[in-house]
């Protein structure tokens, strides 16, 4: 059941599923720098802005995340941030990503050994 | 950068001043309009470029060898007597285009003439613009340095990206740039990074604006 309500949405791609999971650990600090330093942290994925923010239009237009513009500050030059929070699509299609990664990866641990 | 300016301002006035005349000469004894054109260009650009950059240099050096010619020190504009110089080259122009075309009766190889003379000096302008601009912009980046902001010839390019995502973009650019990436490597390499990160940003965004400009041209003519 769960798999086929999956079908239904359009899975993320690779690079999707992560700017997702960046979204989902900063919570409410998750912003364009926040988001591209995650993804350099923690995946060591280097990404340019243009990129991330073209991932993240193509999120949104899918209604897996939306977004809401911050205050100015000056350390942007007095540019305001655009913060991005995962909405229910996104955490269902996250989930379902997720749960088959897992299950495509039980047991690769010895096959990837023997390669 | 100062001493370019100066050298720049001090080689190519007096020069183009000169050069200027002797073609609006050339131009008048030989009645070949396309040399009166080159002249009005050759003067443009060396005014141009005595007003815009070379107003302490050009005074310095030399007002010290011909104190009359030199530029008001206050504004930095030429003196009465190089400004009329100017006026009396630009009348002498004006004067033998009109004597030429009086000369001998309008046909339309003439107009087409006179065409390609304004064509040829309107990009002889452009070009003459463009090292001003290049300069422009050098002078603005090294002042943007200083104060700790990304380059603004990069800010520029930053123009290229849709109007929706630009405030932000930019936005985080001069963050990371700011707080991140200044203080661990310095001025000369986190400009390098602002402009790396520039060129790699609007590549995929223009590319992406391609994509949906061409879906909805292909839609159109599909409708049609």
């Amino acid at each position: 059941m769960q798999s086929r309500r999956n079908e239904k949405c359009d899975p993320p791609g690779e690079f999707e599923t992560l700017v997702l999971m960046a979204i989902l650990r900063l919570d409410d600090e998750a912003y364009g720098m926040r988001i591209h330093l995650e993804l350099l942290d923690r995946a060591g994925r280097r990404c340019s802005y243009g990129a991330l923010y073209t991932t993240l239009d193509r999120l949104e237009r899918k209604g897996y995340v939306s977004s809401s513009i911050g205050d100015p500050t000056p350390e942007r030059g007095g540019r305001a941030k655009k913060y991005f929070r995962v909405e229910g699509l996104g955490r269902a299609a996250l989930r379902g990503s997720y749960a088959a990664t897992c299950r495509m990866a039980e047991g690769i641990e010895p096959l990837l050994e023997r390669a | 950068m100062g001493a370019l300016k100066t050298h720049f301002a001090q080689r190519l006035w007096p020069f183009s001043l000169a050069a200027s005349g002797l073609m609006a000469a050339g131009g008048v004894l030989l009645k070949q309009h396309w040399l009166l054109a080159l002249s009005n260009v050759v003067i443009n650009l060396g005014f141009m470029a005595k007003v815009v950059l070379g107003k302490n240099g050009f005074a310095s050096a030399l007002g010290r060898a011909f104190p009359t010619l030199a530029s008001s020190p206050a504004t930095g504009r030429p003196s009465a007597v190089v400004q009329t110089l100017y006026r009396c080259v630009l009348a002498a122009m004006t004067a033998s285009i009109l004597l030429g075309l009086a000369d001998a009766p309008l046909k339309p190889e003439h107009v087409r003439l006179v065409a390609m003379s304004m064509l040829l000096a309107a990009l002889g302008g452009a070009l003459a613009i463009l090292p001003l601009l290049a300069a422009w912009i050098a002078l603005a980046d090294t002042s943007a340095q200083a104060e700790g902001a990304p380059p603004r010839s990069a800010k520029l390019i930053l123009l290229l990206i849709p109007i929706r995502d630009r405030e932000h973009l930019a936005g985080d650019l001069e963050e990371e740039y700011r707080e991140i990436v200044l203080p661990q490597y310095g001025a000369g390499r986190a400009c390098l990074w602002y402009w790396w990160q520039v060129a790699a940003s609007i590549t995929p965004m223009l590319w992406s604006q391609a994509k949906r400009v061409a879906w909805a041209a292909f839609l159109l003519r599909f409708l049609r």
